[in-house]
């Protein structure tokens, strides 16, 4: 019970979190590459290349080692993608943005090296949750739908809150620093409950 | 299977439809015609023409906001209140050689300058292609060596500029879509790099909506990269002249140069009223947070009327 609750606040939280940075990419490409539609473009097209990319990664690894504490590293990955985030985001950006590209291919760039690790990695949450919760053959699609509508209102939640509260209270780095810390949260929490069962 | 009408009942309907149709050529009551409508990329445009002047206009949350206007007879007969701010900018650096405009809308004001100051070198940016098409098509604007339209986004292109070593007697930014400026054009990080451009003598002019909380961010803002700032304006603009000139001009100098201007140029405003009646130096709240790329929450304080 603790071990589906922790996989349950894992996929919840880290489907927040991707979305949260999906509001704050659009804040920090903008000086760079300007407001455009284009980069808008770039940043859902990464995240969204990154989820396909990690729910393959995340399902083979399911597979090969079905354990909660795979979602523990991936956890940990993750947190650790966001610094360079939290850290050079402008920097990163700007020197992109010499190469000389239009803005288009410019941002697109940018967004994928900044933005494709993490995506990739939290996309890889929800697979292996479903690994991980399903019991029986029969319920295995009732478990999946209630994963990803677990993630998806997590998602709902970290963008509306991120565009709607969190811009206005917090500066763009320290949301990303909140973001990690978050990962590592929930990375702990994960491990904790797991070490608990297991026992 | 159909039922059959009743005679009174088609009666109503033909009156009602005879009525709805009559309604319709009394819309526009106005002489106002609508030129243009049109949907591009970023917004909803329209290009409207009354009593000879012709507008264009950005829809945003069902207001169509004036973006520019202008007499097709005489451009140098201002149409917005604010094209005659923004040329305060010119007892700032009276005989300007280079300058550029960030936003060009319809390019009222390119084409004004041009009037008054035939050999000046502007450039200008817009980021909206359909933008620079309503400019050259209904509001005149031709472009050549001297007057150069730059397509995309305001800071891309300035950001550029600064790289190939750039520079302007003064700076216009008059980038608006539909009421607000784009938050990445109000930080701190965006002006030193206009700041660049202009150097030590140029002047920057900022539009700017006086009636909500963002406006004071965006003067300390603007404090925080130049040194000197004068305002002009009071009701629905203010346009701030910031530079980092050493010796800040005071006001008689500001007013003798505005004269002297008014003389030569015969502008079709009173350029000295305008400089005495703004010029103003500290009208803001001075204490409080700045704009930067990392913390610029200006859609929210855009909708909080000032204190």
């Amino acid at each position: 019970m603790v071990r589906t609750l922790s996989i349950v606040i894992v996929t919840f939280g880290s489907g927040w979190i991707l979305m949260g940075l999906e509001i704050l990419a659009g804040r920090m490409l903008a000086p760079t590459f300007g407001n455009e539609i284009y980069v808008w473009g770039s940043i859902i097209g990464v995240f969204l290349a990154g989820l396909s990319v990690g729910y393959v990664l995340g399902g083979v690894l399911s597979k090969l080692w079905p354990s909660p504490w795979g979602m523990v590293v991936i956890l940990f990955l993750a947190a650790g993608t966001l610094v360079p985030v939290g850290l050079f985001s402008s920097w990163i950006a700007e020197g992109v943005e010499q190469w000389g590209w239009s803005v288009r291919w410019g941002s697109l760039a940018a967004a994928g090296i900044l933005f494709l690790p993490p995506s990739v990695l939290l996309g890889m949450i929800s697979p292996y949750a479903v690994r991980l919760t399903a019991r029986r053959m029969e319920t295995v699609g009732l478990s999946a739908g209630l994963l990803y509508a677990v993630a998806t209102v997590g998602s709902f939640l970290g963008c509306i809150l991120t565009a709607f509260y969190f811009i206005l209270w917090f500066g763009i780095r320290t949301l990303v620093f909140f973001s990690a810390l978050g990962l590592v949260g929930l990375a702990l929490g994960a491990a904790a409950a797991h070490a608990r069962t297991s026992r | 299977m159909q039922r059959p009408m009743s005679e009174w009942r088609v009666g109503v309907g033909m009156l009602l439809w005879v009525g709805w149709v009559g309604l319709v050529p009394t819309e526009p009551c106005s002489a106002q015609k609508i030129l243009l409508e049109k949907e591009s990329l970023y917004h909803y445009i329209r290009v409207v023409e009354e009593d000879g002047v012709r507008r264009l206009q950005f829809r945003r949350g069902g207001v169509d906001y004036d973006e520019s206007a202008i007499d097709l007879e005489n451009p140098a007969r201002f149409q917005l209140q604010y094209y005659r701010l923004m040329m305060a900018a010119l007892v700032h650096y009276p005989e300007p050689k280079r300058v550029l405009f960030v936003g060009l809308g319809g390019g009222t004001l390119p084409i004004v300058f041009r009037k008054y100051y035939p050999n000046i070198h502007i450039d200008s940016i817009e980021l909206d292609p359909e933008v620079v098409e309503v400019a050259r098509r209904y509001f005149g604007l031709r472009e050549d060596d001297r007057m150069r339209v730059y397509t995309g986004d305001g800071r891309v292109h300035i950001r550029r500029f600064v790289r190939e070593g750039r520079a302007y007697d003064l700076v216009f930014l008059d980038a608006f879509r539909g009421g607000y400026i784009p938050y990445h054009l109000t930080t701190k990080e965006f002006m030193e790099l206009v700041r660049r451009l202009v150097g030590q003598e140029g002047s920057v002019i900022s539009n700017l909506r006086p009636g909500f909380e963002s406006y004071h961010y965006q003067r300390r803002t603007i404090a925080a990269v130049f040194r000197n700032q004068w305002s002009y304006g009071q009701q629905f603009n203010v346009c701030v002249v910031a530079n980092d000139q050493a010796q800040p001009l005071s006001k008689a100098t500001l007013l003798q140069t505005a004269r002297q201007l008014q003389k030569e140029k015969a502008f079709a405003f009173d350029l000295p009223a305008l400089v005495a009646e703004g010029a103003r130096q500290n009208d803001y709240q001075t204490e409080g947070p700045i704009l930067t790329d990392d913390y610029a929450p200006t859609e929210v304080l855009r909708t909080i009327p000032k204190q």
